[in-house]
């Protein structure tokens, strides 16, 4: 009876053994695939790496080449008034295409996760009602947008035409470029009318409810950045 | 008596193995996490990698037209009548990207304006 529960007790523990070891084992390959991949990841960073050493070198000619034609244009336009008309109105257009630097009064808004309140895992509160979701950021810039912003930046993005504003994990992409909180809304406009828009519309008092933090201040000097990048257009053409 | 002791040691190193073999699968584990979300940012390395590569492209293009306005400003710059026409080309595009102008659809060829 003592023999036969000894042998019991340790074929229980060696089949426990056995099973552990190949678990183990089991697991071990599949890291070692994970390696593999982690080798051809390296690869891909220094190739990511060397594509942006080549755009940034490219586009810091292309901004040397824009200030030569900016001369040449000028030097071309001095002497004809029909000319020095036409620049400006291609000067204009660029202004609201976004790619110029621009300066004017406006509002400056700040959105900013509830970190004090997320950190605390006491509370009840679903933690995603805390952050700055990518929809929050969207519906702010079509409040100003709608209530007349002649420009619009976020974190120093220039909101143009081809912007898009999309999740990204804890983070939200702007132009292609990664942005976290807290996030700075810049617009230019009239500031009485822009602050009082986003007020009227309801959407910053839910966002302070669901425990969002928001400030908005009105300013008289406000500077936003020119777009960083190129605006093309492959397909349409003019009818 | 002797036979218990002996027992009690095998048991004893059984034991000490199964937990060794333990610890070290949690360990595994860990590191398996770690690699996986490293498998996470090689598929975000690839859409970076692809974004820089058509940024570069579109700035590479970009250069290349502004160069050929140059060239072409300071060619025609002294004449006011080709100049103006410079302008008015460089106008149209760009009240082209303001949708300002109606538009179809159809080219394949990229067309950059700055």
């Amino acid at each position: 009876m003592n023999k036969k529960y000894i042998a019991l007790t340790l074929g229980i523990v060696c089949l426990l053994l056995s099973l552990g070891i190949s678990v183990q084992l089991k697991t071990m390959s599949t890291t070692s695939s994970y390696t593999t991949g982690s080798s051809a990841e390296n690869k891909l960073r220094d190739e990511v790496f060397r594509w942006k050493d080549k755009y940034d070198t490219v586009y810091k000619q292309l901004e040397e080449a824009e200030e030569v034609l900016e001369k040449e244009r000028k030097s071309a336009t001095e002497n004809s008034t029909e000319a020095a008309d036409l620049e400006k109105e291609l000067l204009n257009a660029k202004t609201l295409l976004g790619q110029t630097e621009v300066k004017g009064k406006g509002v400056v808004i700040t959105l900013d996760d509830n970190k004090a309140l997320v950190n605390m895992s006491s509370i009840s509160i679903d933690p995603n009602v805390l952050l700055v979701h990518d929809g929050d950021i969207i519906q702010v810039v079509s409040i100003l947008k709608n209530a007349g912003a002649e420009a619009i930046s976020i974190n120093d993005q220039r909101i143009v035409n081809t912007t898009a504003i999309t999740c990204d994990g804890y983070v939200v992409r702007i132009n292609g470029e990664k942005v976290g909180a807290p996030y700075e809304i810049k617009a230019i406009g009239s500031p009485e009318y822009l602050k009082g828009s986003l007020e009227v519309s309801g959407y910053i008092d839910m966002m302070i409810e669901d425990g969002v933090m928001v400030d908005i201040k009105k300013s008289n000097s406000i500077t936003i950045p020119k777009y960083e990048g190129v605006l093309t257009h492959k397909y349409m053409i003019e009818r | 008596m002797k036979g218990k002791i002996t027992l009690t040691i095998v048991l004893g190193l059984i034991c000490f193995v199964l937990v060794a073999v333990m610890f070290a699968q949690f360990k595994t584990v860990e590191r398996t996490d770690i690699t996986s979300i490293e498998a996470m940012r090689e598929t975000e390395l690839r859409t970076t990698l692809a974004n820089w590569k058509a940024k570069y492209d579109e700035t590479e293009k970009e250069l290349e037209q502004t160069l050929e306005k140059i060239k072409e400003y300071k060619q025609k710059g002294e004449n006011s009548q080709e100049a103006l026409e410079l302008l008015e080309k460089e106008i149209k595009e760009a009240n082209l990207l303001l949708g300002r102008t109606e538009v179809v659809g159809g080219r394949s060829n990229s067309n950059i304006i700055r």
